[in-house]
């Protein structure tokens, strides 16, 4: 069954989304647990942790729901194609009317 | 770590204007967007356009300031404007087809009018952006010591790359990074804040009496610390400012009109109205939280506008920092670059091509607009400067509002709703609306209203009734605009059944809107 693509066509904001929250997931989970292995006083590292990874679930969900950027320029073609069609579409109908 | 994080943001964000650029076909394409937006994309970039130095740093110092009537700023102050755009006055502007608030008044009014319009609101984009520069500077120098002169400067060269090489588009997409960047930045704040203080109920018996209600000490100015009693929250707050605001700012209007649809048009203010009824969890809770945590600001110490950021400090632990202050940042630049896209549409289509070059192709049109970028990114370091001078960003912000939204509120108001004001009753009733606004500014001092948040809104409703009335009485005496000219421009001469295809009941705005509205009552009586 084909995964169903976010709404928005050749640049894909959950793309984005997903690979930013990943990344900061990551950063942050990874210095939580540096923290939790090297304590500092007065440092609570459990907050890295807990959050770095409830941003890093986020980020992959996006992540493998959005449009890669391999359809970008698919779907960028095609809404060329779409608004070329317009407006001969409209230069058609003007015709029409002239008629 | 911390500096690693805000460099991987800055990459991001010149990356999608990087990309957004490839996609920049047409003029509508760089100012609208294309008009192919789903109205989540155009709702959130909405209500993040929006969510500048105001929302955050301004609000979080105003809660500590006045305490939690401050939260009238948006279940009085943003809600009810945004539902009546949604309903009402979206049709209109989405409808016409304009690019512009100011195209709009060209449709209902004359070029007059338009002209004026466009000139007062690039100004006024100007300072604001010159605002959400400063703040961002601020946190920069409070929490990184960088000096406020270098921050201006890295973040306009930012905003300037971003903004110039995708324009709306890219300001949009960012925005949207930004407010989600913006939740999961803040939101630890009150729900690591409320646990150390023992839930609302700590809170509110830790703060000074009086801080935890919104209605219950309006009956008298003298009773709340903002100085306004519940009528001139109601007319100045509730109806100018606000729906002077909401209803006729082109920085918001214009996401709006990115929609792909009339009903995405519609849904969009109304998914921004709904966050604006939990936004006050990240905006004025963390306030509330800085009385108790972050005591003795603004007693001749630091200003009320640190309050977050030293939350900030208090509360996260390293990386969690870089990830608060890149939400931070993430507000100051949609904040910025949402005025800076609105300066670029007006100065681009309202400006230049209507009086300096006329015949511009389109492709001209879109370098122009990228050179307004840049322009107003240079323009809005010196406004940075202005904002500096003034003891509060919220104070400035909204005696700007006061001044040129109000008036304008009443002159779209009669326009879109009355047929018979006339173009020239438009003009000088906006005009006169404005000079006595300045006017109330220079020579009456703040002493007389009481505080200086007494004196904008009052100043605002004003210099409203001044515009509405001078509006009434020069349509009285002068020459109407033919009724074939008004069609689809003004409320009663608009065919509903050709923009509003039947929806299911579910989908509808007024469904949207009503459950807002049971929302905004049940918040009202809980906080009574």
């Amino acid at each position: 069954m084909q995964k169903k693509q976010s709404e928005n066509t050749f640049v894909d904001l959950k793309f984005f989304l997903g690979l930013l929250f990943i990344i900061y997931g990551i950063l942050l989970a990874g210095t939580g647990i540096y923290y939790s292995l090297n304590p500092v006083v007065g440092i609570d590292s459990s907050i890295d942790i807990y959050w770095g990874l409830f941003m890093l679930a986020i980020g992959t969900i996006n992540y493998y729901k959005s449009n890669k950027p391999s359809n970008w320029n698919k779907a960028f073609a095609i809404s060329g194609i779409e608004q070329i069609e317009k407006r001969l579409k409209g230069i058609l109908d003007e015709s029409v009317e002239e008629v | 770590m911390d500096y690693l994080i805000i460099v991987i943001y800055f990459v991001f964000v010149i990356f999608i204007g990087f990309i957004v650029r490839k996609r920049v076909r047409t003029s509508k394409d760089f100012f609208l967007a294309g008009r192919s937006n789903p109205s989540w994309i155009s709702g959130l970039a909405f209500i993040s356009a929006n969510m500048g130095a105001l929302e955050l740093m301004g609000m979080c110092a105003g809660a500590y300031e006045y305490g939690f009537i401050q939260v009238q700023f948006y279940w009085l102050g943003a809600v009810p404007a945004i539902l009546f755009l949604a309903l009402f006055m979206m049709p209109l502007y989405y409808g016409t087809k304009v690019h512009s608030v100011p195209e709009y008044l060209k449709l209902r009014y004359n070029e007059a009018t338009r002209g004026l319009n466009a000139v007062i609101f690039a100004g006024m984009t100007l300072l604001l952006s010159g605002i959400s520069m400063y703040a961002l500077a601020l946190i920069f120098n409070i929490l990184l010591g960088w000096s406020i002169y270098q921050s201006i400067i890295l973040s306009a060269l930012i905003i300037a790359v971003y903004v110039s090489l995708g324009g709306l588009t890219s300001s949009i997409y960012n925005e949207i990074l930004q407010f989600f960047l913006i939740w999961f930045g803040l939101l630890l704040l009150p729900i690591l804040g409320l646990s150390e203080v023992g839930g609302w109920e700590g809170l509110t018996n830790r703060i000074p009496e009086g801080f935890s209600h919104i209605w219950a000490n309006t009956a008298t100015a003298a009773q709340n610390p903002m100085g306004v009693d519940w009528l001139g929250l109601v007319l100045g707050l509730g109806f100018v400012l606000s729906f002077g605001y909401w209803c006729t700012d082109f920085l918001v209007i214009q996401r709006t009109l990115s929609a792909k649809n009339i009903e995405a048009s519609q849904k969009a203010p109304l998914i921004g109205g709904a966050i604006k009824l939990v936004l006050p969890l990240i905006a004025i809770i963390p306030g509330l939280l800085a009385i108790v945590l972050v005591p003795g600001l603004g007693e001749g110490g630091q200003s009320y506008n640190l309050a977050l950021p030293l939350l900030i400090k208090h509360y996260f632990p390293p990386a969690m920092i870089g990830i608060g202050l890149t939400a931070l940042m993430a507000g100051f630049m949609s904040g910025m670059s949402g005025n800076i896209t609105a300066f670029s549409t007006v100065w681009t289509d309202d400006l230049y091509k209507t009086y300096v070059n006329p015949k511009a192709s389109d492709q001209h049109l879109i370098w122009m607009g990228r050179i307004s970028v840049i322009v107003a990114c240079i323009i809005s370091v010196g406004t940075a400067f202005i904002a500096m001078s003034f003891p509060s960003i919220m104070d400035y912000m909204q005696a700007l509002f006061s001044l040129i939204n109000a008036p304008l509120f009443a002159t779209i108001l009669l326009g879109m709703f009355w047929k018979r004001t006339t173009p020239w009753g438009g003009f000088f009733g906006l005009i006169t609306g404005i000079i006595t606004g300045i006017a109330l500014f220079v020579f009456v001092p703040v002493s007389y209203f009481g505080t200086v948040m007494a004196a904008n809104i009052w100043r605002a409703w004003w210099t409203w009734t001044t515009c509405f009335l001078v509006t009434l009485a020069v349509s009285m005496v002068t020459k109407r605009k033919p009724e074939a000219e008004l069609k689809g421009v003004v409320y009663g001469l608009i065919d509903k059944g050709e923009i509003q295809k039947k929806l299911p009941w579910y989908s509808r705005p007024i469904t949207w809107a009503l459950i807002i509205v049971a929302c905004l009552i049940i918040v009202n009586i809980i906080f009574f």
